[in-house]
């Protein structure tokens, strides 16, 4: 979650829109009321999976997704929509850039009974990957789009090179909303391992990709577990140094194997609380293994928390877990689950 | 006053559906759903939700005959510094004006990795070349 996400200013303000109290969590606060609407839909209107429930959730939005594949189709879409008057389209091969993956428009002349909305998902050429998760994050603007905001200039603007808190925090609702935990535990059986992950994906999901629909499966699952993804990474105090070429007179620092991302699942407790981004991965480990000896994977093997070394050189306290690794490109996915009794 | 089925049995009849080719789509029988148009039957939320889903309908339409709301608002307008200084550069109307501030608010939410930058005159520009070229 981006930092200072929960203390923006522009959080609160779109919390206390939504008629929330927006005290001390608004970012809580406006995820739960996103999954108190989702899991409210999901009562009235039953979905046998979660690309089912995207398209009732993009119905009750009243927005159409249309995909584009190609150049020549967003032509397509582009003329026909411009034929009808649709003046907003006139910029919309300009407006999705290589770094835009999708946008929702509001109708301006719309026909009788036609959804007022149209989001364009962009699945051209690698862009495709993110199509089930950009639809989601386009819903969520749908979602907290409040009547005071409806009518303003809802482009969102940022400092340069600082992501937008908002667009920040559609996409913490898209990957809450997206892999509603009542859809995911009703597949997800057991210990969680990557094969049922996939097996899930596969069942609720297809469309989405390996690496969301990982992350989301994993932190809906209904029981402990934690999944990590460890990368070679300086230490957080050496690379600050090193942007400031403070190395001038010392040996450059080497990097090590690190923990870039951690997902816990709601039940993990304080066992998800553990670990942290930046901390060094041990070398006993089967995770440092799998990246030392390149891996494909490694069977389950028992470990525990306390190998793993704080920023001040004592130890994580001690806790069994279950862990399975396995190699993706420069990186390692570790799936953690705490022994019985360990939260 | 039209109901619930009158909608939606004139919005297939406007796309060309026969009533086995929503009935396929939606996985309902073709007798409910002659009943539903028929007004026979009050169909439920959820088959709404369904019938919405399968012929892209508005689901407010079907429900309760509501059109989409224009996209304009009654509160005042405030124009872009940019915006302003671009239609005094080009000379355009005040209707010219808002319509290219009408045109640009539409769009409400795009998923960019890139942070969003106020738009420029540049970008006031190349909206109004762009909707020119196709009026």
């Amino acid at each position: 979650m981006p930092r200072g996400l929960k203390n923006d200013l522009r959080i609160w303000k779109l919390a206390r829109d939504l008629g929330l109290p927006g005290k001390d969590d608004p970012l809580g606060e406006i995820v739960a009321y996103c999954e108190k609407w989702a899991r409210d839909l999901l009562r009235i209107c039953s979905c046998e999976s979660l690309s089912e429930f995207l398209e009732t959730a993009a119905t009750k939005l009243e927005t159409t997704f249309r995909e584009v594949h190609s150049d020549d189709e967003l032509r397509e879409v582009r003329n026909a929509f411009l034929r009808r008057g649709e003046k907003e389209f006139a910029l919309v091969d300009h407006e999705l850039a290589p770094g835009v993956f999708a946008i929702t428009f509001r109708l301006l002349n719309p026909k009788r009974g036609e959804r007022p909305f149209i989001s364009i998902i962009d699945c051209r050429g690698d862009k495709r990957h993110k199509a089930y998760y950009s639809k989601w994050h386009e819903l969520a603007h749908l979602l907290t789009l409040t009547e005071q905001r409806r009518f303003k200039l809802c482009r969102t603007h940022s400092e340069l090179n600082k992501k937008d808190p908002e667009e920040a925090l559609m996409e913490v609702i898209a990957g809450h909303v997206g892999f509603l935990p009542e859809m995911v535990k009703r597949h997800a059986k057991g210990a969680i391992s990557f094969e049922k992950i996939a097996a899930v994906k596969q069942k609720l999901c297809p469309e989405a990709s390996m690496q969301s629909a990982t992350i989301g499966i994993a932190k809906a699952w209904p029981t402990p577990c934690v999944l990590l993804e460890a990368s070679l990474e300086y230490k957080k105090s050496d690379r600050d140094k090193l942007s400031q070429n403070r190395f001038a007179f010392a040996g450059t620092p080497e990097r090590e194997l690190r923990v870039s991302h951690v997902t816990a699942s709601r039940s993990a407790g304080t066992f998800g609380k553990s670990l942290h981004a930046n901390i060094r991965v041990p070398k006993k480990s089967s995770i440092h293994r799998v990246f030392a000896e390149d891996l494909a994977a490694t069977e389950a093997e028992a470990e525990n928390l306390s190998w793993w070394e704080t920023k001040k050189g004592g130890h994580l306290r001690a806790a069994p877990f279950v862990v399975s690794a396995r190699k993706r490109g420069g990186s390692v996915q570790a799936l953690l689950v705490p022994s019985a009794g360990m939260k | 006053m039209p109901t619930a089925g009158d909608r939606i049995k004139d919005y297939r009849k406007d796309l060309g559906w026969t009533l086995d080719k929503l009935a396929e789509k939606t996985k309902l029988s073709k007798g409910f759903l002659s009943d539903i148009e028929g007004n026979k039957r009050n169909p439920s939320t959820e088959n709404v939700v369904k019938i919405a889903n399968a012929m892209g309908a508005s689901l407010d339409y079907l429900l309760r005959g509501e059109q989409a709301k224009p996209a304009y608002s009654r509160e005042a307008v405030q124009i872009p510094s940019t915006l302003s200084i671009f239609a005094e550069q080009r000379g355009l109307t005040y209707s010219e004006t808002l319509t290219l501030l009408e045109t640009y608010n539409s769009v409400i939410a795009r998923r960019s990795n890139e942070s969003i930058k106020p738009p420029t005159v540049e970008d006031w520009s190349r909206l109004h070349t762009a909707i020119q070229s196709v009026e």
